[in-house]
């Protein structure tokens, strides 16, 4: 599974969102599947699946804006 | 694992608690009848350095890490019983200093954190609404993108330090669609005309801390009062809040063990029956409760210092934290007086004034229940 299709399908079970009727650049955001304690359990989870950890500056709408994003924010952060 | 303090660490917890015992008496009943803020307490806890303690010392600080700060406010906790006062001080520190530090520029740093280190500007945090208490991020007040800047439209309530503050960090949403990641925080001056603070509100507890709402109209901010980046409330307000709850929480901790001490020397001197209270066990296990709940709390706040002063997100754990302490001081505080008998309930011996001032640590900082609800969804549930 790509990065993409394993947080869609993480969202779509965890957070009962419809996110599978999203495309990868749309907004999670304004569709209102990341809420304020949604994003506190999506990090949780990048975390422990991808053996991430964030820093506080990374806690930016902009790296969970849209699925294509968080993907970015997962790369770049096994790459480091 | 070492869980031991430093020497550098004993000498400043040390000359934190000398200073405390000197400089943070008087007459504390006085103040609390009045609700009078302790302006000379605070200008003496910033001679001493108190609110520069988390602050580079480029801007007039002494740099000290959380950990340092714990153990400082843990100190100040166990010797002065102005809690009003450490609250100021923590909401002024931990939630304003704090963010400028992590997320201002340049310009605003050089601006703000020197004349708030020399505590000749007291700072406040905006976030709770009428609306929108425990769901934070589901605030009103609208920011709307003007030319050179935005206007503020919205009312805050029970904003901590708003009576005798210069500087207001407030949270705003440029884009309510966007929920929490449309929540932006503003640095606003209180002679801003678009900003008047309401009269002081008439607490439980906490009563030397000022406390009321404040009400934005068309208040006009230049675009460099921005504090971080448009959309970036929500990383501010976790990262303070972090801070909040390890700092804050350890003040608590230090009045449960002055609350603990003055409980063991009433325990040894009270006698009824013949004997002193204390060899009772009905008395000396509620003694020894109070202690665990001393253990367990430092324990925990310890971790979470160590974790932050590792540069680590902590949210579990400051979750935890936060809940433990804030209940454990409820319940010692109601052992405290149960201890004490009839006299506990009198307000002069002071003994009740902590129970009142113990409630607001389970609201404030995130509610017991919603702490519980991070917990849980770190959960996965």
């Amino acid at each position: 599974m790509t990065t993409i299709e394993i947080l869609r399908e993480w969202m779509a079970t965890e957070l009962k969102s419809k996110v599978r009727e999203l495309a990868p650049a749309d907004s999670l955001l304004e569709a209102g599947v990341l809420d304020s304690m949604a994003i506190v359990k999506l990090i949780s989870f990048l975390e422990d699946r991808f053996g991430v950890q964030l820093t506080d500056d990374e806690f930016d709408p902009d790296n969970f804006e849209t699925l294509t994003a968080i993907e970015a924010l997962v790369e770049k952060k096994r790459a480091t | 694992m070492d869980f031991s303090l430093t020497e550098a660490q004993e000498a400043l917890r040390k000359s934190i608690t000398e200073f405390s015992i000197k400089e943070l008496g008087g007459d504390m009943r006085a103040r609390e009848k009045g609700g009078t803020f302790f302006r000379d307490g605070w200008d003496r806890c910033a001679a001493f350095g108190i609110q520069g303690l988390p602050m580079p010392t480029e801007y007039g600080g002494t740099g000290e890490s959380i950990v340092e700060c714990m153990i400082a406010m843990q100190a100040l906790g166990a010797t002065c019983d102005d809690s009003g006062l450490l609250f100021t001080l923590s909401s002024h520190m931990w939630t304003c200093e704090i963010p400028i530090l992590l997320f201002g520029s340049a310009a605003q740093k050089e601006r703000w954190l020197p004349p708030m280190i020399r505590g000749e500007i007291i700072g406040c945090h905006a976030m709770s609404e009428p609306g929108s208490g425990s769901d934070a991020f589901s605030l009103r007040t609208l920011a709307t993108k003007v030319d050179g800047g935005y206007r503020i439209t919205g009312g805050k309530t029970f904003i901590s330090n708003a009576p005798i503050a210069g500087i207001f960090l407030v949270f705003a949403t440029v884009n309510p669609k966007k929920g929490w990641a449309g929540v932006t925080g503003f640095l606003v001056e209180r002679d801003n005309p678009g900003l008047t603070v309401g009269q002081p509100l008439d607490k439980m507890g906490l009563k030397t801390s000022p406390t009321s709402e404040i009400h934005l109209e068309d208040c006009f901010v230049q675009g460099d009062a921005i504090l971080g980046k448009i959309g970036g409330g929500s990383a501010i307000f976790n990262a303070e809040m972090e801070w909040e709850r390890s700092c804050l929480f350890a003040a608590h901790l230090g009045a449960m063990q002055r609350q603990l001490d003055v409980c063991v020397a009433y325990a040894k001197d009270r006698k009824q029956f013949g004997q002193t209270i204390g060899s009772f066990q009905a008395i000396s296990h509620k003694i020894a409760d109070m202690r665990v709940r001393i253990e367990i709390g430092e324990l925990l706040l310890h971790k979470v210092a160590w974790a932050k002063a590792k540069g680590q997100r902590a949210p579990m754990e400051s979750a935890i934290a936060k809940l433990v302490v804030s209940e454990a001081y409820v319940a010692s505080s109601l052992d405290a007086i149960q201890i004490h008998g009839g006299y506990g309930f009198m307000t002069e011996v002071g003994v009740e004034r902590d129970l009142r001032d113990a409630i607001g640590g389970r609201l404030y900082s995130g509610t017991s229940e919603i702490q519980r609800n991070i917990i849980a969804s770190l959960l996965g549930l």
